[in-house]
């Protein structure tokens, strides 16, 4: 009899410690984790709270700036990584319970949110795999240019007035360049890995967001042109006052310049329907095919933070940012509960539709979504005489357009939650008849 | 002080990646230099204060222009890996072409007067956008038309040469 055993594997680096203090603590700590999840859980936000109003009001004019600096960078990070943890385990949750199936429900604890931490540490532990006729360097610098860029477009959205690392006038272009390097991350990855599916995901990437960055930048420049600002906390605060001042509702041509921008980010962002740069179906796993271990969940970790940051992105110039649906709540609560939701609707729309072609892509942004972008770009412009408050006849025009987009809005809304209570309420009726049939022999 | 620093590890990452661009054989290793380069010229920017100029240099160059470079090399490569290696005559040009660009970058460096009268750290896009729409109409307009024409040139060449669906192929003969 012959058995095959693979050599032990060696850990190297920093991968060495973890490890070790994964098997000797794990089997003890994880248990006790799981146990006593909940009171870690509201120990740790009271602690965070705590932290946040320490540092606001005592500390933060004590201290020097660079260490200001360094505890906002070492927050952020924790933020982005957090997003991507816990985005990871809702994209299981939302996909299991659109698809009629569990997702995680066994292991780890209620509903399964230790699954992710799990994840993780199985993920250190693999070993790091670089194909024998890789481009070494390329290939091990390619998950760090993909999710340094991601992490940097954090640095200048504001999560609310005063929440913000460094207040740029040209914070809405800064974080468009930055998601615009994650490019290079991807076909970096695709071209050093040597594979054939890796380069033809590199390339589908490649064509993708260099096309659909064009109606994301029109869109959002639409908005910016009525507000005369790049500055995305200066975005932010025009929109004070009520649901009906936010910018989505201000005129027709933003109404529809919200929902180009937000297909133009699924697209840059490779989610559904235009994940073909990874599309399981034809390329295997796409652009990280050769990647294991660590450097797999950086690409996984880009892509969540990604997601975070272009839903923030369309939060702060659309939905109004951290301002409240009735005026004087606005709190960074409100972003982070809208631009969370947006994300939720992403990973609703990946396990709803199928993938398209990547011609059929192409073709929706070429001929579709850039002549439309341009006609809401060339409206937005015409409306600025219209908005005019020399002439109170067309300043009630536009009072009137903004109170019946907000109605508009509203409705939007309203049927979708009664839609969602009304699936709810009947969650275990089945679609159509329920079919018995018998196996032969059953 | 920690300007200083953080000017003196941008020039250098943007002269060593400059250097590293001409010595190295690999396109694609080439482009990724370039790449390097054009980030930390950006970071330059950003250190400067000019964050406008700073942003559309990364926005432009490496999320566009480069982007599209690494996607050429890509397509038309033969080999995986392509090699580049100047053949004898070529040197000659070449040496003469950068030596006639170096002479003329360094005589308008050393003839340039640079005490400008400097930007208020301000708004800087409201005094850009200002500036291009008043002052320098004329040359904004004369470089948005070279570059219409660019475009219609690159439209020209990237024609199919050859008619594919025309009348007269479909006329006789239906496959189906």
């Amino acid at each position: 009899m012959y058995t095959y055993e693979r050599p032990k594997v060696e850990y190297k680096g920093l991968s060495r410690p973890i490890v070790q203090l994964a098997m000797k603590w794990g089997p003890i700590g994880i248990p006790l984790l799981l146990r006593f999840a909940w009171g870690i859980f509201f120990a740790a936000l009271v602690f965070v709270v705590a932290f946040v109003w320490l540092v606001g009001h005592f500390l933060n004019p004590l201290l020097p700036w660079f260490l200001r600096d360094l505890v906002v960078v070492v927050g952020l990070l924790a933020f982005v990584c957090i997003v991507a943890i816990i985005g990871i385990w809702g994209e299981r949750k939302v996909s299991g319970r659109i698809q009629s199936r569990l997702g995680p429900m066994r292991t780890g604890a209620w509903h399964g949110w230790a699954q992710s931490l799990a994840d993780g540490l199985k993920f250190v532990q693999k070993e790091d795999l670089i194909p024998r006729d890789a481009d070494r360097p390329l290939f091990r610098l390619a998950p760090y240019v993909a999710l340094v860029p991601a992490f940097c477009a954090y640095l200048t959205l504001p999560f609310g007035v005063g929440w913000v690392f460094h207040d740029s006038d040209v914070g809405l272009l800064f974080v468009l360049a930055m998601l615009a390097i994650e490019v290079l991350g991807v076909i970096m990855a695709g071209w050093a890995s040597n594979s054939k599916w890796s380069l033809y995901g590199a390339m589908r990437e490649g064509c993708q967001l260099v096309s659909y960055e064009i109606p994301m930048g029109l869109s959002l420049l639409a908005a910016v042109l009525s507000v005369g600002s790049l500055s995305l906390v200066e975005l932010g605060r025009v929109q004070d006052g009520g649901w009906w001042s936010w910018l989505l509702f201000q005129n027709p041509f933003l109404f529809f310049a919200f929902f180009t921008y937000y297909i133009a980010s699924l697209a840059s962002c490779k989610r559904s329907p235009f994940d073909l740069p990874e599309g399981e179906s034809e390329l295997v796993a796409g652009f990280h095919t050769e990647y294991s271990g660590f450097r797999f969940v950086m690409f996984f970790f880009a892509e969540y933070a990604g997601m975070f940051a272009v839903s923030a992105l369309a939060t702060i110039i659309f939905l109004g940012g951290w301002n409240a649906p009735v005026p004087g709540l606005a709190s960074p609560l409100w972003f982070v509960i809208k631009s969370t939701f947006l994300v939720w609707v992403q990973m609703w729309i990946r396990w709803t539709l199928p993938r398209i072609r990547i011609d059929q892509v192409m073709h929706a942004c070429v001929k579709y979504l850039l002549p439309f972008t341009l006609l809401l770009f060339v409206g937005s412009s015409l409306w600025q005489l219209y908005d005019n408050p020399d002439h109170p006849w067309f300043e009630g025009f536009a009072a009137v357009v903004r109170f019946g987009l907000g109605g508009l809005g509203l409705l939007l809304l309203g049927l979708y939650f009664a839609g969602a209570a009304y699936g709810f309420y009947h969650r275990n009726r089945l679609v159509g008849q329920m079919v018995r049939k018998h196996l032969p022999g059953a | 002080m920690l300007e200083t620093v953080i000017f003196f590890f941008l020039a250098g990452l943007a002269v060593a990646a400059g250097v590293a661009i001409l010595l190295s054989t690999s396109i694609v290793r080439m482009a990724y230099w370039l790449i390097t380069m054009l980030v930390a010229v950006g970071g330059l920017y950003f250190l400067m204060g000019a964050d406008f100029v700073g942003v559309i240099q990364i926005l432009v160059y490496v999320g566009g222009v480069a982007v599209l470079l690494v996607f050429g090399v890509m397509l038309t490569s033969r080999q995986l890996a392509p090699k580049l290696r100047p053949g004898r005559g070529e040197v000659l040009w070449l040496a003469i072409v950068g030596f006639v660009l170096l002479e003329a970058l360094t005589l308008s460096v050393l003839h340039t007067r640079w005490q400008q009268n400097a930007m208020a750290p301000g708004n800087s896009v409201g005094e850009i956008g200002r500036n291009l729409l008043g002052e320098f109409l004329g040359p904004f307009e004369l470089v948005s038309v070279l570059l219409l024409v660019a475009m219609l040139g690159a439209a020209y060449l990237a024609r199919p040469k050859v008619p594919t669906q025309g009348p007269q192929h479909t006329k006789g003969t239906m496959v189906s």
